[in-house]
């Protein structure tokens, strides 16, 4: 199966985030459900700190709808990997990469909790409302970019 | 129901997104590496779509909650640019993450873990950065039309004619 282009597949995204703020009254977001999916977890193995924890008093231990949803986004990538012929377990031949992804990933989650929000929940979803905060994000993660390419650019 | 309409929604977006090869990662690394536009340009276009999409089925009654935004202040900028660094770092948005795990990357599910790890930091933080940076800078649920003192409806033309100029201008001056 061929690729989509990025403009067909934007066209696409616009429709589907349309159909889920008509279908369930919010607007497509990432980290939220994982906020919840966190809790969650944390929630199995220390329910008494969870209990305490005023983050996850508003994120609460539970796998709603905006969990399934990001499941679901890793089982539909993989249908479209495997039927366009580019599924493949893939491993870098550098370790180094491993610690490098992984401080990306614990920046990104502590970021974007801070913002109240990822690209998705702000550019795919609060920019198109006109939110005052997701155009100040917006900008600020286009700058945070830039300044993690120079830090690629130096540390690799 | 809402469980399964969510699962459903997330893998017709999974599918598009990885037939699409579509991160944001990938569209500002193009565009300050090697100046290409043509993720960035379809965000453009796909914001022209949804801004006035949005407001129309919420004028016709379609959407109920509108605007569903979050607070802005201080946080949400020292947040972005973390986030910001931390997507190229990592290699992937946080869709981008989740819709490369599915091809089979391992370096996106160690991202992932470490942005699970990095929300539990955060909730782990979250009373003393809320009494220090939070409640502290926030300006509460602002819109554009809020700030600039103009209706809603006004401030959806003109932010729809905004990504539609951006797009147009990035087709015609950006070959790639």
């Amino acid at each position: 199966m061929r690729y989509l282009s990025p403009t067909t597949a934007a066209i696409l995204l616009a429709l589907l985030n349309l159909s889920l703020y008509i279908t369930l009254d919010r607007p497509w977001s990432i980290t939220t459900g994982e906020s919840h999916f966190v809790a969650y977890v944390e929630n199995l193995f220390f329910p008494e700190h969870v209990a305490n924890n005023a983050y996850f008093q508003r994120y609460i231990p539970e796998l709603n709808w905006r969990v399934y949803l990001n499941f679901g986004i890793i089982f539909g990538a993989f249908i479209g990997a495997y039927l366009g012929g580019d599924f493949k377990v893939r491993i870098p031949r550098v370790k180094m990469r491993f610690l490098q992804v992984f401080i990306g990933g614990l920046l990104m989650g502590y970021g974007a909790r801070l913002a109240i929000g990822c690209n998705i929940g702000h550019i795919m979803s609060g920019v198109p409302q006109l939110a005052i905060s997701s155009i100040i994000a917006f900008i600020a993660i286009a700058a945070g970019a830039y300044i993690g390419g120079k830090i690629l650019m130096r540390v690799v | 129901m809402d469980a399964l309409l969510g699962f459903l929604f997330g893998v017709a977006i999974g599918f598009v997104l990885e037939r699409g090869q579509f991160c944001m990662a990938s569209a500002f690394r193009d565009f300050f590496l090697f100046r290409h536009t043509h993720i960035l340009r379809a965000v453009m276009l796909y914001l022209a779509l949804l801004t006035p999409a949005f407001f129309l089925f919420h004028s016709a009654g379609l959407i109920e909650t509108y605007p569903y935004i979050k607070d802005a202040g201080l946080f949400t900028a020292v947040g972005g640019v973390i986030f910001g660094i931390g997507m190229v770092l990592a290699g992937g948005c946080a869709s981008g993450t989740l819709y490369r795990i599915g091809e089979g990357y391992v370096t996106s599910l160690v991202a992932l873990v470490g942005m699970l790890i990095g929300i539990g930091a955060f909730g782990e933080s979250y009373s003393w950065v809320k009494e220090v940076l939070i409640d502290t800078t926030s300006m509460g649920k602002l819109t554009l039309a809020e700030v600039a003192g103009i209706s809603q409806s006004v401030a959806v033309l003109f932010g729809t004619a905004s990504f539609a100029a951006l797009y147009l201008w990035m087709k015609r001056n950006f070959k790639n």
